[in-house]
C-alpha cells in the first residue's frame, strides 16, 4: 500500500478568460436586459397615459404648487406669462380640460419645467437671456407642447415603475451599489425617450409659435444663444447619450429645417418684453 | 458625477490591487505547494493494514480572505443573469489551497509525514454585512502522523 498525492495541473477549478471581458460582457447583457424593461415601461406609459384624466394628473401634484409666494413684482409678470401661456395654448389647440398654470422662480436657472398637472415653472436665469416675447413664446410653447403629450406624466409613471422594478431585483440581491450602477444605465437607456420628447415639443411649439404670430422670427434665439455660450465653454461638453436633451446644435439645424421646409418667414420683427422691474 | 468618479475609482483600486495580490499569492502557492509535497493528505479515516503509524495530533489550518471590489462588483452583475460566479472560483481556491498548505505546514513541523482523515469546512463572515465586502474563512483539518510503509 501506497499513499501519494500527484501534483494537479492548475486551472481545474478556476475559469480562464480574462476578469475585464468578463465585465463588459456583464455590462453589455445588462444593458440589453434595462433597454428592454425601459421600452416595454415607456409603451405602456404612453399606452395608458390617454386613459387617464386631466384632472387626476392635476390633483396628485395639486398641493405641490398650492402655496406660492408672490412679490407685487412678481404678480405683474405673473399675470403676463400667464396671459402669454392662455394665448398660446389656443393657438396650440389644447383639449379643452387641459389648463396651464405658470409659475415663477427667483433663480438663476436658465430653465423651463413641465410638471405633471399643467404646471409651468419659468427661472428668472431664462428670462433674462431671452429678447423677445418670441423667443419666450418659443420656449413657453416648447412646454405647452409637453404638457400636451402628457410627457411629464409620462415620465413619472414609467419613472416610479422602474425605480420599483430596479428596487425590486437589487432588494433581493442585497447590493446597493450594484443597484445604483443599474439604476445609471436605466437611466441612459430612458434619456433617448426624453431626447425624443424634445424633438416633438420642438416641432409643437415651432407650429403653435407660427399659429401665433403668423411668423417665425426669433423663435430660435434661445438655441443659438445657449449654442454660443456652449461652444465657449468646454466643461459642459457632455456626450449626448448621456444627455436628457438632444444637442443644441442638433435642435437647431431641425428647427430651421422645419422653417426652410414650409418657408415660414423669419425676417419679421419681433415684440419687445415688458420691463418688470 | 462625484460618485461616478469614486465607484470607478474603487473599481480601478480593486481591480489593479485585488489581481496584483492574486497573482502573487498564486506564486507562493504553487512554490509552497513543491516544498510540502512530502507531506501526504488523504481523506481516508484509518490506515490500510500493514501501515505503522507512529503518533496521532490534530493539525488544523486557516485562511480568511476578503473579496475585493472589483470582484464583488463582478459577482453583483452575475447574480443578476446568473452563470458561474467566475469572479468568486479564484478566491475560493487560493483559500482552500492556502488552508491545506497551512496545515501541511503545521503537520511537518511536528514531524508528521502523513495527513489522515482530511477535511475542509468553509465559513461567510460577513453574511449579513449589507453593502460590506465580503469575507470567507477556509478551515482544514486531519490527523497527523507517521507512517512506515512495511512491504
Amino acid at each position: 500500500m501506497r499513499y501519494e498525492n500527484p501534483t494537479v495541473p492548475e486551472g481545474i477549478n478556476t475559469s480562464r478568460g480574462h476578469p475585464l471581458k468578463r465585465l463588459l460582457f456583464l455590462f453589455a447583457a445588462l444593458f440589453f436586459l434595462l433597454v428592454i424593461v425601459v421600452f416595454s415601461l415607456r409603451l405602456m406609459a404612453v399606452w395608458a397615459a390617454p386613459y387617464i384624466p386631466f384632472a387626476y394628473e392635476q390633483r396628485l401634484v395639486g398641493h405641490y404648487f398650492s402655496q406660492d409666494k408672490k412679490s407685487e413684482s412678481h404678480a405683474r409678470l405673473l399675470s403676463y406669462l400667464q396671459w402669454l401661456a392662455q394665448r398660446l395654448t389656443k393657438a396650440a389647440n389644447l383639449p379643452d380640460d387641459m389648463t396651464v398654470t405658470i409659475h415663477y422662480r427667483d433663480e438663476p436657472m436658465v430653465n423651463a419645467v413641465a410638471m405633471p398637472g399643467g404646471h409651468i415653472v419659468i427661472y428668472r436665469g431664462l428670462l433674462e437671456r431671452l429678447d423677445s416675447e418670441n423667443a419666450l413664446a418659443m420656449v413657453m410653447a416648447h412646454e405647452i407642447a409637453h404638457v400636451k403629450r402628457r410627457h411629464p406624466l409620462i415620465n413619472l409613471g414609467s419613472g416610479v415603475v422602474f425605480s420599483l422594478v430596479i428596487a425590486v431585483v437589487t432588494g433581493s440581491t442585497g447590493d446597493a451599489v450594484t443597484g445604483r450602477i443599474i439604476g445609471q444605465l436605466g437611466r441612459i437607456a430612458d434619456l433617448g425617450f426624453s431626447r425624443e420628447q424634445e424633438l416633438q415639443a420642438d416641432f409643437d411649439a415651432l407650429y403653435a409659435v407660427h399659429a401665433l404670430y403668423g411668423h417665425v422670427s426669433g423663435a430660435d434665439d434661445l438655441y443659438s444663444v445657449l449654442l454660443q455660450e456652449a461652444e465657449d465653454d468646454l466643461s459642459s461638453r457632455v456626450p449626448e447619450f448621456m444627455q436628457t436633451h438632444p444637442v443644441l446644435k442638433k435642435r437647431l439645424e431641425r428647427l430651421r429645417g422645419v422653417i426652410r421646409e414650409r418657408n415660414w418667414p423669419d425676417d419679421r420683427p419681433v415684440l419687445m418684453l415688458p420691463d418688470f422691474n | 458625477m462625484s460618485n461616478l468618479v469614486l465607484f470607478l475609482l474603487l473599481l480601478v483600486l480593486g481591480y489593479s490591487f485585488g489581481r496584483y495580490a492574486e497573482q502573487r499569492h498564486y506564486r507562493s502557492i504553487i512554490r509552497r505547494e513543491k516544498e510540502y509535497s512530502d507531506v501526504v493528505l488523504t481523506t481516508v479515516r484509518r490506515p490500510a493494514p500493514g501501515v505503522e503509524l507512529t503518533g496521532s495530533e490534530l493539525v488544523a489550518g486557516s485562511v480568511v480572505i476578503s473579496v475585493d471590489y472589483f470582484k464583488r462588483f463582478l459577482a453583483g452583475l452575475r447574480n443578476l443573469i446568473g452563470g458561474r460566479m467566475t469572479s468568486y472560483e479564484t478566491l475560493l481556491d487560493r483559500g482552500r489551497r492556502e488552508a491545506i498548505l497551512r496545515m501541511k505546514q503545521q503537520a511537518k513541523a511536528r514531524g508528521a509525514n502523513m495527513v489522515f482523515n482530511v477535511k475542509m469546512e468553509t465559513a461567510s463572515i460577513s453574511k449579513d454585512g449589507g453593502s460590506a465586502l465580503g469575507s470567507v474563512e477556509i478551515l482544514a483539518y486531519g490527523t497527523a502522523t507517521t507512517v512506515t510503509i512495511r512491504e
